[in-house]
């Protein structure tokens, strides 16, 4: 079954429960992309991104999924 | 926020199936370096829409935009098929960091929208109760309505 986008019960975290999905054929960059994203995030105050991702740390896991802590 | 970074092998294409299932944005990206037909654009689109939600965002990226020819004609394939299909599109680099930050304020502002969205919708519609009374939520009060079913029928219902 489908997830909806939002679950009728969620609040104003809304943003921490998002899940991207990064795709494409081997070789097109999308580990490099994420990880550029990651150093941004790591490294600069994202004003424009949103409130919810200002002060957090990105770590790249083992299992392939970038998780943005608070 | 939890960003899924997939295997771009072919042969992992159907376990990919899994994780992108129920996720609130999808990023599609292509090299521009290399040539792409736009028959291999379609089947990745097709492929992210018959497996995800109607709700979900889709975003096509142009990856590598640094490195691109000036005889390359990926960029021009890809906005084609993006202005055609209403896609999001953005070239990137990651070696020089050229939109990166872009697309997820693209992404994140759009799925923040949705959710807005998706939240009035469920605001001004309305419920039912125990007793088959209408529940209004429109305004952040009950307001109970005994009529029953037919005339909330009319009205719709949440989502």
């Amino acid at each position: 079954m489908k997830e909806s986008i939002v679950q009728p019960e969620s609040h104003g975290n809304d943003l921490f429960k998002v899940k991207i999905t990064v795709l494409g054929e081997l070789g097109n960059g999308k580990s490099s992309f994420i990880s550029a994203f990651a150093a941004i995030a790591d490294n600069e105050k994202l004003g424009d991104l949103s409130e919810a991702l200002k002060s957090t740390k990105l770590n790249l896991g083992k299992s392939q999924q970038a998780s943005i802590h608070s | 926020m939890s960003i899924w970074d997939t295997a771009g092998q072919e042969k992992y294409r159907s376990m990919n199936r899994n994780f992108y299932a129920g996720s609130h944005g999808v990023i599609l990206c292509f090299d521009l370096t290399k040539h792409v037909e736009e028959s291999d654009v379609m089947d990745w689109v097709n492929e992210i829409d018959n497996n995800i939600d109607k709700e979900c965002f889709r975003m096509i990226i142009g990856t590598k935009c640094d490195a691109v020819l000036p005889t390359s004609t990926t960029s021009d394939t890809l906005k084609n098929i993006c202005a055609v299909l209403s896609i999001s599109y953005l070239e990137t680099s990651a070696l020089t960091g050229k939109n990166v930050k872009e697309t997820f304020d693209m992404l994140v502002a759009e799925i923040e929208r949705r959710q807005e969205d998706y939240k009035l919708r469920c605001a001004s519609s309305v419920l039912y109760n125990r007793n088959n009374s209408v529940v209004s939520l429109a305004d952040g009060v009950y307001t109970s309505d005994a009529s029953g079913p037919n005339k909330a029928a009319k009205s719709g219902t949440c989502c």
